[in-house]
């Protein structure tokens, strides 16, 4: 019950980032589909623990560092599901 | 870009809470001042229950100047080369300091008036003394006529020693000293006389009547109470105070009430466990109390050193403090922040240069270079990027139309697109997010900084610290009228949005309709966001402009001929 508050807090929050923030940051996603957009599906299916690690890494590796992780490209979502319903 | 753009999204997060603050909580203060004297008189009796000792704590409602009050008691005068004042005879109390060298505004030559006496409106002042349980020992109070023995005049290296009799066998003494800044030390001494033995609790008390005239009120400083306990960092409002009394227990520590630009401290003797207590009682009150009673046996004496700080926040004298008089963490009374360690470093940069240059003004610009030059690869990368994707825009547009129900389909063709064209990934959403705590250092420490206080820059900006004097809407100055504060919108807020604006447009617009609006607003938002805004800051934000369009500008030109 809290975690599913925390996670729609959490998506709200990236709402308002997609709206108000983002737009101000200019073009700058080196993977799709983009951090945001990753950052909900994945609370959203794997809730916010593992979810929230997901995300976290994801944003990890957004930068142009190989060394450090660094990576781009098109990079889903961890989840089975995912990959049927949208790839296939 | 990427500089400006974390920017902007501080701000716009921070302009939220700004505007929270303005309209949500700033009229609640009135209400609970109106409340506050009805409830007080209830509290009085629990705490008075003959099992704690208890801490004297009468507070006058008498209103008379600060001049009457200083004649109505006799005081001993105390000065050294950063404080002045005297203290109080009657109770013995520390009740008249002015700061030498901080004067109350740049127009005036009076200096800053921090402690005033009780009879004062905004009386605020330190008392210290002796606690008894159940009051049953007479212990001198708030009341009692202390006697001066010897030197008559409290300077650096020249304690006075202060005297009462209780009538009944026990002698009371506080020897002061001052040093060169800010520091008080009293020994509280008691010559027991009788033939029974006493127990006794040294306490220190802060009283302040009012809420600081100039209270920022703002989310990103706290002003208030503050202690580090237990090297335990607190920090109460004064309304989370006036709603409950917090009572905390520590082996070792400091207890406090902190301003924006100045701070009272009171530091028990080291190795003492004691109980700090923040109340309101017709005043706000931050006090400690020793767990442990003085036991004084006939014929025998019995001390205790208090140390008070009574200091304007100069981070080099505060540091010095900590560390010379081995108080823990003291440093934090000056608010740095979570990036604390960033802050600080940053005020050190800042402050060399200006040492270095004489002007405060010259020395954000240098400093905003200097970050410029630190953050310039990351963001040419970025521009480089950035100016790529602008010139491939229209294929851009045309691609999602294509695609304009398959998502993934659409993610492939712009992969697809980006390998074609050799364009580099952009930098992404980590370097962005690194970069957050340290614009927000820079914000802070331009925000909270005494040194910056009263710092002139060029022209019209005879203060740094305080908002952009003059008005687009009287002409800036050309007519002779004043607008109300709100329409007070200066020259360096305007240059900052009119900046932005340029800045903006070197950016590929968003393609949300709605997106694009709200960047559009954004440079006037924000405008008037900073009109209100200490100037230092306006002016760190317009050169950073200018120097982020000059590079963006550049790096754009070169490779949209390459493109071509």
């Amino acid at each position: 019950m809290a975690a599913s508050i925390l996670i729609f807090i959490i998506l709200l929050l990236i709402k308002f980032y997609n709206f108000f923030i983002s737009p101000l940051l200019g073009v700058r996603c080196r993977f799709l589909p983009t951090c945001s957009e990753y950052c909900s599906v994945s609370l959203k299916e794997h809730g916010l623990v593992t979810g929230g690690v997901h995300s976290l890494k994801r944003i990890m590796r957004c930068h142009p560092i190989k060394i450090l992780g660094g990576a781009h490209g098109i990079d889903l979502v961890p989840s089975k599901k995912y990959k049927s319903k949208e790839l296939h | 870009m990427e500089n400006k753009n974390v920017f902007i999204a501080i701000a716009l997060s921070m302009s939220v809470l700004l505007f929270w603050s303005a309209f949500v909580d700033s009229p609640q203060p009135i209400d609970r001042q109106n409340q506050k004297t009805t409830s007080s008189v209830k509290k009085d009796k629990i705490t008075d229950n003959g099992i704690v000792p208890n801490i004297d704590g009468t507070v006058l409602k008498e209103n008379i100047s600060r001049k009457d009050s200083l004649k109505k008691t006799k005081r001993i005068l105390l000065e050294n080369k950063k404080i002045k004042g005297s203290i109080s005879l009657e109770g013995g109390t520390i009740d008249d300091l002015s700061f030498k060298n901080y004067k109350i505004d740049i127009k005036s030559n009076d200096i800053v008036q921090f402690l005033n006496p009780k009879e004062t409106k905004n009386g605020y002042f330190v008392e210290s003394g002796w606690a008894s349980i159940g009051n049953k020992i007479k212990v001198p109070t708030s009341k009692s006529i202390w006697n001066v023995v010897g030197n008559k005049v409290l300077t650096v290296n020249n304690p006075v020693t202060l005297e009462w009799n209780n009538g009944s066998n026990l002698i009371f003494r506080k020897i002061i000293e001052i040093d060169d800044n800010y520091l008080f030390k009293i020994n509280q001494e008691v010559k027991n006389n009788s033939s029974a033995q006493i127990e006794l609790y040294p306490y220190a008390q802060l009283t302040r009547k009012n809420i600081p005239e100039d209270l920022k009120g703002f989310y990103i400083l706290h002003e208030g109470f503050i202690a580090v306990l237990d090297e335990e960092l607190k920090e109460d409002d004064y309304d989370d105070i006036e709603e409950k009394k917090i009572v905390r227990e520590a082996n070792k520590g400091w207890i406090g009430i902190t301003d924006k630009y100045w701070m009272t401290a009171l530091i028990p003797a080291a190795g003492e466990k004691f109980k700090s207590t923040f109340l309101y009682q017709d005043a706000y009150k931050a006090n400690f109390l020793l767990k442990n009673p003085k036991v004084i046996a006939p014929s025998t004496k019995a001390n205790n050193e208090i140390k008070i700080f009574v200091a304007a926040k100069e981070v080099q004298t505060i540091d010095a403090y900590a560390e010379k008089e081995n108080i823990e963490k003291l440093d934090l009374i000056i608010d740095w922040g979570w990036f604390y360690f960033f802050t600080k470093p940053l005020f050190f940069a800042v402050d060399y240069l200006f040492k270095l240059t004489g002007n405060f003004g010259i020395a954000i610009v240098l400093i905003t270079v200097m970050i410029r030059l630190v953050f310039f690869p990351l963001a040419s990368y970025s521009f480089k990027s950035m100016a790529k994707m602008k010139a491939l825009q229209p294929e851009m547009a045309r691609l999602k139309d294509l695609h304009k129900d398959d998502k993934v389909k659409l993610q492939q063709a712009i992969m697809a697109l980006y390998k074609k064209e050799q364009i580099n990934p952009a930098s992404g959403c980590l370097p962005v997010l690194i970069q957050i705590p340290f614009f927000f250092a820079i914000y802070k420490m331009l925000f909270i900084s005494l040194e910056m206080r009263h710092q002139p820059f060029f022209g019209w900006i005879k203060d740094l610290s305080a908002s952009d004097p003059t008005t687009i809407f009287n002409l800036f100055g050309l007519l002779p009228f004043t607008p109300p504060s709100f329409l007070i919108i200066g020259i360096w807020p305007i240059l900052m949005g009119l900046t932005m604006f340029v800045q903006q447009k070197l950016n590929p617009a968003p393609t949300d309709p709605i997106q694009a609006k709200i960047f559009m607003f954004f440079p006037i938002f924000l405008t008037v966001i900073l009109a209100s805004f200490p100037s230092g800051l306006v002016v760190y934000w317009t050169v950073n402009n200018i120097l982020t369009i000059a590079q963006q500008w550049f790096i754009m030109k070169r490779t949209t001929v390459k493109t071509n």
